[in-house]
């Protein structure tokens, strides 16, 4: 995370925005660094790519203010126009125009054709770069929307779903090699996508949003280790979560919950209350010898681990075992934690 | 607090040529009551015998028509589209081939072959049979099921090849028959495409002129041209023509009602349904292409023959003819280009009260009849400006009106195809939104306004009853020709315009074709 002491590249204020009086996007804040990628995750229709409209100024926010660097582009008094915002937008269907070649897409928004050729070869298309848009493939489809979006220099260049359509084994790539010309033209960037691993690979900085809000913003590894409610850890990467309950304040460790499967160390300490939920990811369960007694409900193999739920009290668990250590249903089974795990206080809501 | 989107404010500037559209469109119409109320209401007229009967033969042919034109095109369309049977290419190219053979070149030509000097009589005589000329209620219902039956086997076929295999399956396996299976599968779902098309028929059935009046049918387009004609009775001209205007707008009022109730057709394709045929239903099909050839084919034969008849003499009026269509197509095609591509851009694009208005006004205002567009620019320019009438710029106009329709919705259905982020894409890089119209969408648009063009200007070649009313007197285009060649049973002569206009006509098949598969 890039941290300067000059203005942050954009900055969103309580963003608002009802369509046909359904709330779509609900007091969205945060706060973009220069030079930093930047993901919203979340599900489809949780609101995202509306905000990155809004950024654009392609939809107009009911309530909120935009500022880009100290420049407000939206208010209760203010709406400038997308042409006038400097911001770049990587469309998630790419939008490319199809009666231009490549060349002549990426040098759309300059006035200078030769920063076009240089942002053609800066995405590896030198070789295609009088190409037909329907003669490219979707992988350099995906390059001409970037360069076409980063040719005129935005100041913040948005991307909605980048890697949606591209097949599974070309994604990874594709997205190591966004990622790299983003850095190497020092571009301050906000990456909209539903896929966990997109989000934690690409970003700096991820914020998930959930129904509309704005849950959490933190790194991926705080979002992973620390999640701020029961939402933001399941919707990034798997766990289980069990019923606990910890001493009143006072009386007892503040730092240890009591759970079906024991006492279990707590990351970040209790708030918030005694009675709740305990949050475990499955490379923390072991199944072995000690710990508590379960039952083995289901047992699928994934080729490089297995994916085991027990159930332990009526409680269902699930542990990632080795390729080894398989297990049939039914099996008598002890269950360990290891490792300190998250508890959320009763009040918050399971998706 | 609620703001607006940031609109679109360069579309105001198309609204006032999309208003002298819904003028033109309008004006004719609105001229039709003028002159039908100017000596009070004409109760007398109204509700005279004449006027019921006229009414009833004029439903009866529609309905007639429009039932059998489905009742052949599904048949028709089951065994192109879900049956393995041989020769259901040939069905196919037979049941669409009368989209190059307009229905009064048509109806000329089953006169032509019927006729007791044509190919049939000779070849019939030595038997002792006598054929004679058709004409009446049969006739017209023969003329208009076979040349417009593409209107309604069309979309039939199309509903039909997106039978779901799996209901099929589903119901063969709930004990159904295969018959039983066939109906729940294949049939009840296109019932949605089979009221479009028969409407379709049902329509034109209503406001054709041509052939109707070749066959000597008295049914509204004919009365009403007869009564203009003999120019003591323009009153009851008119309010003829009010009449079926109103017959049209019930049509199309009843038919929105029925498709309401009716699903949708399947909008996904699924695997298709391809069944092995019965004998008895191989034998129907080769049945339908031999009755369906026979109709189709005839006038084709009958048109060679007949020029073979032709002595190579009197054809001193074809240039002036093809000059007089082509010019007058040019100057109608522009006019319906020059107007069609602002109107389609503001119906794509427009918002609000006065954009929903505009649109419903098109849906329904747009297809009205040759006959009625002419007789209310003929009153309005007798009325106005007499110097006007039966000059080539008027019937240019007739012309524009009359095909704006054509125009705009193949312009409608590029800018449907364009996804909007296209135009969104240019905002982000810097464009207004004008600018982003005029550099992104304007240059995608070519496809449409061209392929537009040339089948307004066909249909423009092809056009019968407004040419008749208002072309300058003593001047003709193919059609009139075909018309009073006709007319006077000198079927050698009317040959030559007529495989011309459907040489023409075939032509619009090819450009539609073409439109099509280029998006």
């Amino acid at each position: 995370m890039t941290q300067t002491a000059s203005t942050p590249a954009l900055r969103a204020e309580g963003l608002q925005k009802s369509f046909d009086g359904n709330v779509v996007v609900d007091d969205v804040s945060f706060t973009l660094q220069r030079g930093e990628i930047f993901a919203l995750l979340g599900p489809s229709g949780c609101g995202k790519s509306t905000t990155l409209r809004m950024l654009a100024g392609l939809e107009t926010p009911d309530e909120g203010r935009i500022l880009l660097g100290d420049d407000v582009v939206n208010d209760d008094h203010t709406v400038v126009p997308p042409e006038q915002r400097h911001i770049g937008l990587v469309f998630q269907q790419y939008a490319l125009f199809p009666h231009l070649d490549v060349t002549a897409n990426v040098a759309f928004g300059v006035d200078d054709k030769s920063v076009a050729v240089d942002m053609v070869q800066r995405v590896g298309l030198q070789h295609r770069a009088d190409a037909a848009i329907h003669d490219l493939s979707g992988g350099e489809q995906q390059r001409v929307a970037l360069a076409r979006a980063l040719a005129p220099k935005p100041s913040v260049v948005l991307l909605d779903e980048p890697f949606a359509n591209l097949d599974a084994s070309l994604r990874q790539q594709v997205q190591a090699e966004v990622r790299s010309v983003l850095q190497q033209v020092q571009a301050t960037a906000l990456v909209v996508t539903h896929d966990q691993q997109e989000a934690l690979a690409m970003a700096d900085r991820v914020g998930v949003m959930w129904q509309g809000r704005l849950l959490q913003v933190a790194t991926p590894q705080e979002l992973y280790h620390q999640p701020a409610s029961p939402e933001v850890a399941a919707m990034v990467g798997a766990g289980s979560f069990l019923p606990a309950t910890c001493a009143a304040e006072g009386a007892g460790d503040p730092t240890v919950v009591t759970t079906t499967l024991g006492a279990l160390a707590v990351s970040g300490g209790v708030h918030g209350g005694t009675e709740g939920r305990a949050f475990v990811r499955p490379h923390q369960v072991k199944l072995g010898a000690a710990g508590q007694k379960a039952t083995v409900t289901s047992c699928r193999f994934f080729g490089d681990h297995h994916v085991v739920t027990v159930d332990v009290d009526g409680v269902q668990v699930v542990a990632h075992t080795s390729p080894a250590d398989g297990a049939s249903e039914g099996d008598e089974v002890f269950v360990d934690v290891v490792g300190e795990v998250v508890f959320f206080a009763d009040g918050g809501s399971l998706p | 607090m609620a703001k607006t989107n940031p609109t679109q404010t360069w579309l105001r500037w198309l609204w006032p040529p999309a208003l002298l559209c819904v003028a033109a469109t309008l004006l004719p119409v609105l001229y039709l009551g003028v002159r039908s109320f100017e000596h009070g209401l004409p109760t007398q007229d109204l509700f005279s015998p004449q006027t019921a009967g006229l009414l009833l033969r004029s439903v009866g042919l529609a309905v007639t028509t429009a039932l059998l034109a489905v009742a052949v095109s599904t048949l028709c369309a089951l065994g192109t589209s879900v049956f393995a049977v041989s020769g259901k290419r040939m069905l196919h190219v037979l049941c669409v081939a009368p989209l190059a053979i307009p229905s009064y070149v048509g109806a000329a030509t089953y006169i032509a072959a019927l006729s007791p000097r044509g190919p049939l009589a000779q070849l019939l005589q030595p038997l002792g049979i006598r054929v004679s000329s058709p004409s009446g209620f049969w006739a017209c219902v023969v003329v208009l099921v076979v040349f417009n039956l593409p209107l309604a086997y069309l979309p039939i076929r199309a509903a039909l090849l997106r039978t779901d295999r799996s209901v099929y399956e589903a119901a063969l396996l709930l004990g159904k028959s295969r018959l039983q299976a066939l109906w729940v599968a294949a049939v009840l779902p296109a019932r949605s495409a089979m009221v479009s098309g028969g409407v379709l028929v049902g329509l034109y059935a209503l406001s054709e002129f041509g052939s109707v009046s070749l066959l000597r049918y008295d049914a509204f387009p004919r009365v009403i041209y007869l009564q203009f004609q003999s120019a003591f009775d323009r009153t009851q001209a008119s309010l003829n023509a009010l009449l079926l205007v109103l017959c049209l707008v019930v049509v199309v009022v009843v038919s929105e009602v029925m498709q309401r109730r009716l699903p949708p057709v399947h909008a996904e394709r699924t695997r298709p349904l391809v069944l092995a045929p019965s004998r008895v239903q191989q034998l129907a099909v080769a049945a339908l292409v031999v009755v369906v050839g026979v109709l189709v084919l005839l006038p084709v034969v009958a048109l060679l023959f007949w020029l073979k008849a032709h002595d190579g003499s009197n054809l001193d009026w074809v240039w002036p003819a093809v000059r007089a269509s082509l010019t007058t197509g040019v100057m109608g095609t522009l006019l319906a280009t020059v107007f069609g591509v602002p109107l389609a851009v503001l119906l794509h694009r427009g918002q609000g009260r006065w954009h929903t208005f505009l649109v419903r006004f098109v849906d329904v205002g747009f297809g009205m009849p040759g006959l009625i567009i002419a007789l209310g620019l003929t009153f309005f320019a007798l009325r106005t400006a007499p110097a006007l009438y039966q000059t080539w710029g008027m019937l240019a106009l007739a012309y524009g009106v009359l095909y704006l329709s054509l125009s705009v919705s193949s312009i409608r259905g590029v800018l449907a195809r364009l996804p909007p982020s296209q135009e969104e894409a240019a905002r982000t890089l810097g464009k207004t939104p004008a600018t982003a119209f005029a550099r992104v969408t304007l240059p995608q648009l070519k496809v449409g306004v061209v392929g537009g063009a040339l089948l307004v200007w066909i249909s423009c070649m092809k056009e019968l009853s407004a040419t008749l009313l208002l072309i300058p007197a003593g001047e003709h285009t193919l059609a009139t020709r075909l018309w009073a060649f006709t007319d006077e049973a000198m079927f050698a002569d009317a040959a030559v315009p007529a495989l011309l206009l459907i040489g023409i006509a075939a032509l619009g098949v090819v450009v539609v074709h073409k439109t099509e598969s280029s998006s």
